[in-house]
């Protein structure tokens, strides 16, 4: 340890004790009187603790007549500036970083799937943007079967839903929430959505009112109003070519209904509906011109349709319905209409139709 | 006006964060460090002092380090946290916490003024020099020594919820 007098008191202190005021050394008591007459003066003045550069700044060891190396203008011992260089991470902390890690893992891990579900959102998005809601409609119910509140997601269904021919998916989308209640209005995708489901509903009603028609060329009448409302409804479409081959049994025009039923069978051939129609208008061959190729024919195409229909309760149900009378059709080469083969034969189930 | 001792307690984890990404930089430079406090009730909530040095990138990285990292941190975080709550509106519990600890982590991100001006006095010398770093440092910190002093108008935690929010969503866009 060095030491050195005070220039003023002359007292002999310890170095580390000491301060320096314009290249002056002084003792801590002396300094500070110095310090206040150089402010009153209003003098500039420098002031800085002497170093002793045989002490160490950190565990004052002495290094007797040695000077320790300095770090950043301080002497350090050896070990000190072993230590100074190479801080250890306290144990604490490496705990809480690891506990930063893991939570960090976790918290990407339960995110994946919101940020999955909301990337899938701006992709449907985008999809919409570009028109094509039959590929949006898909990605967009699954987000929001993970996002039942997310409004805007289910508004973006229900438009693409509207959009893409499916009003069931994009009505049931809305009506799962809240019973149709919004809290928020959404702008322009809101109003977008409620414009096209006006035009869903006079499409609805449109059809309610052609299911309720006495014949099929007044179903077909409505149908087409429904389509000129509601372009995009993909079920019109084939409502409608339905409904032509209704019309032309009613005419009798059953060159006209064959045709139509083959047309509609070629379109998708595995459907139920259109192999018992193809089956209907075979039949109807069948009654007037007694043709055989016109039976066996028929009869391959009840039974293609039997097979197909096995799959869904609702279609076995409605081949049973009309199984029994083409099958009259083929045995007895009458022709009837539904109607007149219920009142005929099925007078109970004329009369819940009826009811 | 809410006291500054409260606002660390309720960010400590960013305070902590900052402190250690200071140390760590200090130790990769090889740096001395005569004095640390990862976190504490007074201002400053937490500090590292260091060994002064002349390397630009040794300076740049220990005093921007802490920014990075945290801002880093802050964007993973938060997207497990906004992505639901904001943009799926789903309630989640776990969400909200880590919404917490990435706003906390974020809101430290700053360096402090100290470290700007070290950086400050270095960069012009060494950007003469050609040094990349010490170019693209001048916007940077121009920009975090305004937004440095706008932390009385919380502008920590309008960056915190600017990096968030909107890093997740550019994320999410980038990917979409």
């Amino acid at each position: 340890m060095r030491s050195q007098a005070c220039c003023s008191c002359g007292l002999k202190l310890p170095l580390n004790s000491l301060f320096e005021i314009n290249q002056q050394v002084y003792c801590e008591k002396c300094a500070d009187q110095t310090v206040s007459s150089l402010q009153e003066a209003k003098a500039e003045f420098d002031i800085a603790r002497v170093v002793d550069p045989s002490i160490c700044s950190k565990c004052e060891g002495d290094a007797g007549s040695g000077e320790f190396g300095r770090v950043g203008g301080a002497p350090y011992c050896p070990a000190c500036t072993e230590s100074i260089y190479n801080v250890r991470y306290p144990a604490w902390l490496m705990a809480s970083m690891a506990g930063v890690l893991v939570l960090l893992a976790l918290s990407l891990a339960h995110g994946m799937k919101y940020f999955k579900a909301a990337r899938d959102f701006y992709r449907a998005e985008h999809l919409v943007e570009q028109k094509q809601y039959r590929e949006a409609v898909p990605m967009l119910q699954s987000v929001v079967a993970l996002a039942p509140d997310c409004e805007k997601c289910i508004l973006t269904l229900a438009k693409a839903g509207i959009f893409a021919g499916m009003p069931g998916e994009a009505w049931e989308a809305v009506e799962k929430h809240n019973g149709g209640k919004f809290t928020e209005k959404h702008g322009a995708l809101w109003d977008e959505v409620s414009e096209a489901f006006k035009r869903v509903d006079r499409a609805s009603e449109l059809v309610a009112a052609a299911n309720s028609a006495e014949s099929a060329a007044a179903a077909l009448d409505q149908v087409r109003q429904a389509r000129s409302v509601y372009p995009e409804w993909q079920y019109l479409t084939e409502a409608e070519q339905e409904l032509q081959s209704g019309v032309a049994f009613e005419m009798r025009d059953y060159d006209r209904f064959l045709a139509l039923e083959e047309e509609r069978l070629k379109k998708d051939p595995d459907s139920p509906m259109n192999l018992g129609g193809m089956a209907s208008a075979l039949a109807c061959k069948y009654a007037v011109t007694g043709d055989d190729q016109y039976k066996t024919r028929a009869e391959e195409m009840l039974q293609r349709a039997q097979i197909a229909s096995q799959s869904d309760p609702k279609e076995q149900e409605r081949f049973v319905e009309y199984y029994e009378r083409i099958r009259y059709r083929l045995d007895s080469r009458e022709i009837l209409t539904k109607k007149e083969y219920d009142q005929r034969f099925r007078p109970e189930q004329q009369k819940a139709v009826e009811q | 006006m809410i006291p500054g001792f409260v606002i660390s307690l309720a960010t400590f984890p960013g305070v902590i964060i900052h402190e250690a990404a200071h140390l760590f930089f200090c130790r990769v430079f090889k740096l001395a460090v005569f004095g640390v406090r990862y976190f504490q009730l007074k201002s400053p909530a937490g500090y590292v002092i260091h060994e002064h040095t002349e390397d630009f990138k040794a300076i740049f990285f220990v005093s921007m380090g802490p920014f990075f990292i945290n801002s880093a941190l802050c964007v993973l975080f938060c997207s497990a946290a906004f992505v639901p709550i904001w943009e799926l509106s789903i309630p989640d519990p776990m969400a909200y916490f880590f919404g917490w600890l990435g706003l906390s982590i974020g809101m430290n991100a700053f360096p402090s003024t100290e470290d700007l001006k070290n950086i400050w006095r270095l960069a012009p010398a060494n950007a003469r020099n050609g040094n990349v770093l010490a170019i693209a440092s001048y916007p940077i910190v121009a920009i975090l020594y305004v937004l440095n002093f706008g932390r009385v108008i919380w502008a920590d935690l309008g960056y915190g919820l600017a990096i968030g929010f909107l890093g997740p969503i550019a994320l999410l866009k980038l990917l979409s």
